[in-house]
This record gives C-alpha cells, structure tokens and sequence, in this order.
C-alpha cells in the first residue's frame, strides 16, 4: 500500500508540474484576487486602484485565455482532474468579457458607487466568481464540480445581497441563499450516491454501467438529484421559480451578470456530462434524453407564457431568460456532441444582449424609477438614440432578421434539424414545433417595449443622469447586435 | 464491523429530516439548519463509501471539502439572514412577500 503510494507520486508530481502550465488564466486570476482584496484593505473605500487592478488582471487572464485557443484536439490535467480544449478557452475568453462588462456597470451604477461600503469588495468577489466559472467549465471530477458551484453561489448571493439597500433587494438575497443551498445540497446527495455506485469521483466513471453492476433505480435517483442543482444554476422548469423575484429584487447590474455567466458555465458543462453519457450508451442516455427533451419543451412553454402577463420590466426579462434556457437545451439535447458552436454562438449572443438590456433597465430604474412596462410610455420620442438601442435589443431577443437574435436562433434551429434528419426522431420535431410555438410568443412580449416606447404617447420626462453615456452605449450595443446579425460568420 | 447498510438508512433519515425542516420551518434560520443536515447526510453517505475507496480516498476529501464549503455558505446566509431581519423585523419566510407580479 505505501510502496504503491510512493511508486504514484513520481507521476503525480510530473502530471501537477506538466499541468501548471496550462493554468495560466486561472492563476493569474487568484493573483489578482489576492491584490485586489489587499488593495481594498489597505487603501481609501472610493479608491478606483482595485478595479483597475482588477481590469488589468483579467486583461491578462484573457490574453493566457487566447493562447489556448489553438489547444485542439483536447486533453486532461492532473490526472483527470480538469479537461482543456480550445472551445472551452473560448468559453472562457467570453466569461472574463462578462466580467469586464459587469465592472463597467457597476461603475455607471449610481447605487453602487453612491453606498458608503463602496465597490472594492464587490470586484474581488466578482473575481472568485469568475475563477469559480472558469474550474467549472474545465472541471472533470464531481468533487471539483461542486467546489465550483459551491464558489460561484456563494459569490453570486454576495453580489445579490450586497446592497441590500431596501426590503426587495435583502429579500431577493435571502431568497436566493435558501433556495440555493437546497438545490446544491440536493446535488450533493446525488454526487454522494453517485460516488457509491460508481466508486470514483471522476466524470467519466460509468463504466459499471454497460457492466450492469450499477442498481438502476439508485443510479437514476442520484442523475437527477445532480440534475437539481443543474436545474438551479440553469433555471430550467420545475426549479426556475426563484428566477423572476431574484431578478426582480436584486440590482440590475448584478442580474445582468448572475442571469447570463453562470448559464454559460452550466452550459458548457452540462455538454460536457452529456457528451460522458452519450459515450457510456444504452438506457442511460435514452432515458436521460426523453427527460432533457420534456425539460427542455416545458421551459419554453412556461418562459414565453408566464412573461405575457408580466408588468415589471425585470420580472419579464426574468421570464425571457427561462425561455432562452429552454432554447439552447433544445439543440443541447438533440445534438450535444456537433452543437457546441451554435451554442456557444448563442450563448454569445444572449450575453451582449441581456447584459445590454440590464444596463438600460438599470439606467431607468436608478435615474428615472422606472420599473414598469407601462412607465415607458412616450419615452422614445424624448429619448430617440436611447430608445433605438432598447428596441434593438428586444428585436434581437425575439430573433427577428437583421440582428444578431435572429443568426442565434438559426444556427439553433438548423442544429436541431440535422439532428431531426439524421434520427428521425419524433421527440426532436416536437421540440422544433415547440421552440417555433416559443418564438411566435416572444414576439408578443418583446414588443410591448417598443411600442410603449415610440408608439404611446405620455408625459416627457427630464434627462436625468448620466442620459449622454447611456445613449453612446445603447447605440453601440444595437450596432454590435446588427453587425453580428449580418455578418455572423466573425464568431460563429 | 457495522455493514455499509446501516451508514445509508441513517443518511437517508437525515437528509429526509433536513428536507422535512426546509420544508416546514417558521425561522430561517431553522431551514438552514434543515439545509446543513441535508449536507451532513451526504457528508456520512461519503465517509462511508470512501472506506471501500483505498486508492485514492475520494469520498474522505470530498467530506472535508464540503465541511468546509458548508461552513463558508452558512456564514454567508447568516449575513443575509441579518440584513433581511434588519428591513423585515422578522426572519419568517412567509413574512416575506415584497416581491410578486
């Protein structure tokens, strides 16, 4: 037993050496973590030196990131710790540009730079988060997954409950703490029964299967209590009810980044699992598919349904968002081995949206107390540049021709139709129907916007705040959402 | 020695009992107790599995990691806990109703 431990340490010790240096994003991030938490002890609250600190580190994080584009085809670190791969350094280039995105909106953020506590502590949280995302994404043992999960949730209920400036926001945040930790004790049951039947904690560990040595009611239960948290991280019908308060409740910088990075991790993840299970075969994968496929029809139907009624402009992008998760899992489950560049095409997409959206929801909320659809009234006509860039983005949730919704959208439906062509699956064609039925709904909520907007007429209001800055950024996030239309080809 | 049988029907308890107290609770302070049973249940259910585990001990590091980890979330959560007590008066999930359609 010893002399087996000694003869494996040599090869551990030459795997974590040969291993490190694949590390360099995340390392760099843990460095700038470090310096940014001592920056915020040692320095003055309204100090801008953590945020640049933190800027300049996920610039370099990034550049480490692009070197490892080229890593095709991929391979495994530390043993089978973590799996590297250019379509995952990819993945993560995107989440270190959510990042950034999230450190300019809280800048522009008037409750955030206004608190006495400052934004020091938040950016380094943001930074946990962030490498959280990253080991997520990468991560190949189930012990590994769920130190990931477990960082970014608590990260992400620190960023909701940061404020914490009136009942709504400290209730989001509570809120999000219980139902978090539920879900997350619920995978982590599931991982536990898992372990037991399988008797490692690597992902790819299902070889007893094809063996017939896993008890099937209890490698079931143990699938689909992991699938609880998923299902939490995603927001994917039956555990998308905290979604709509959450968004609602907390602020909207910190929605614009807590609905759309944690989804692409899971995302990515959630292909990575399937693509183990597809290899493993069988029943498993049949039966995990028909689950995944009934998911996947009743988050659009419930998404695009429940945000016809809704009045709050957060609570309907709450529901959006359900919506789009339904979506992408749609191309996740009919093709998850050839779909990964249309989703993350999507992904991509949904992202400069969302966060776009967010920020303008923000601007309104925190310069006009604007929470409501029905507030909008006439608002397009004072604020034309403004207005413009808002119906964009709401063109490009629906996916209408020619903004970058719409290529997303293709992209997803021809995936899912290969996939229709080469099974012939009748389950795969009802998702089709239902994601068609889907879009056809969106229209109608989507729409509301523009048209209190433009066609309403209503009592102007003043150009309070930063309207200026706000302006330049909404016409520049519809002319990105147009360029990306026209010429997707640049990411896809 | 005790069979493996028995670790998981008293896993399973707690983490029926846990689930029971998230569900039905006054105080949130009591569903996070609810809560850290549900994770000590996976916790026992690791311990034990991990012993037929000799190569690598997973499931035993794994049980540190998540004790660990436990510890770090519930800190949070009671901060939470506090700052919503401090607008609400009150820690009783039903009491808060602020947000809705």
């Amino acid at each position: 037993m010893v002399q087996d431990g000694l003869f494996q340490l040599g090869d551990l010790l030459d795997g974590i050496v040969s291993g490190l240096a694949f590390l360099q994003p995340e390392v760099t991030l843990v460095i700038t973590f470090l310096l940014s938490i001592f920056s915020g002890l040692f320095l003055a609250r309204k100090n801008a030196i953590t945020s640049l600190i933190a800027v300049l580190g996920l610039l370099v994080s990034a550049y480490f990131s692009w070197k490892q584009l080229a890593l095709e085809p991929g391979f495994y670190l530390f043993g089978d710790m973590l799996y590297l791969e250019g379509g995952l350094a990819k993945m993560k280039l995107l989440l270190i540009f959510a990042a950034l995105f999230f450190i300019v909106l809280v800048h522009l953020s008037k409750f955030f730079t206004a608190h006495e506590k400052g934004i020091n502590d938040l950016i380094s949280i943001l930074l946990v988060l962030l490498l959280g995302l990253h080991i997520w994404i990468m991560a190949n043992n189930w012990l590994l997954v769920y130190v990931a999960i477990e960082m970014i949730s608590v990260a992400s209920y620190i960023l909701v409950g940061y404020l914490a400036r009136d009942r709504k926001q400290s209730e989001a945040a509570v809120k999000y703490v219980v139902f978090g930790t539920v879900c997350s004790a619920f995978m982590l049951y599931g991982m536990s029964l898992l372990y037991g039947l399988t008797g490692s904690l690597s992902l790819q560990n299902m070889e007893g299967f094809a063996l017939g040595l896993m008890q099937r009611p209890m490698l079931a239960l143990s699938i689909s209590m992991i699938f609880v948290g998923l299902g939490f991280k995603l927001s994917f019908v039956p555990f998308h009810f905290w979604s709509p308060d959450i968004y609602q409740g907390a602020p909207a910088a910190v929605v614009g980044f807590i609905s759309t990075a944690p989804k692409l991790a899971a995302f990515t993840f959630l292909l990575r699992l399937l693509q183990v299970y597809i290899a493993v075969g069988g029943e498993l994968w049949e039966y995990l598919r028909y689950g995944l496929i009934v998911i996947s029809i009743a988050t659009m139907l419930v998404g695009n349904f429940a945000a016809l009624r809704q009045q709050n402009l957060k609570r309907l992008m709450a529901y959006s968002s359900i919506g789009h998760t339904g979506f992408v899992m749609m191309l996740v489950v009919a093709d998850p081995l050839q779909g990964y560049s249309a989703i993350f095409f999507y992904l991509l997409v949904y992202l400069l949206t969302n966060m776009g959206v967010f920020s303008l929801i923000g601007h309104l909320e925190e310069d006009h107390g604007i929470i409501n659809i029905k507030q909008l009234r006439g608002l397009g006509k004072v604020h034309a540049l403004w207005g413009v860039g808002f119906a964009v983005a709401m063109v490009s949730l629906t996916g209408l021709p020619p903004t970058a919704g719409f290529a997303a959208k293709l992209f997803i439906f021809a995936g899912t139709f290969t996939a229709y062509q080469s099974s012939g699956d009748l389950t795969i064609l009802l998702l089709l129907i239902t994601g068609a039925l889907a879009t056809v709904v969106a229209l109608f909520f989507y729409f509301k916007i523009p048209l209190y907007l433009f066609l309403k007429e209503g009592n102007a209001i003043n150009r309070g705040g930063n309207w200026r800055l706000v302006s330049l950024f909404s016409i520049i996030l519809a002319l990105t959402l147009l360029f990306i239309g026209i010429f997707p080809s640049f990411f896809y | 020695m005790i069979p493996l049988d028995h670790f998981l029907i008293v896993s399973a308890l707690l983490f029926a009992i846990g689930l029971y107290a998230t569900l039905t609770k006054k105080n949130t302070i009591m569903v996070l107790v609810g809560v850290e049973l549900m994770i000590n249940a996976s916790v026992l259910n690791l311990v034990a599995f991990g012993r037929y585990d000799k190569v690598l001990f997973g499931g035993q590091v794994f049980a540190l990691f998540v004790i660990v980890l436990a510890a770090a979330s519930v800190a949070v959560a009671l901060g939470i806990v506090l700052q919503v007590y401090r607008h609400f008066k009150s820690v009783d999930p039903t009491d808060f109703d602020s947000l809705k359609d």
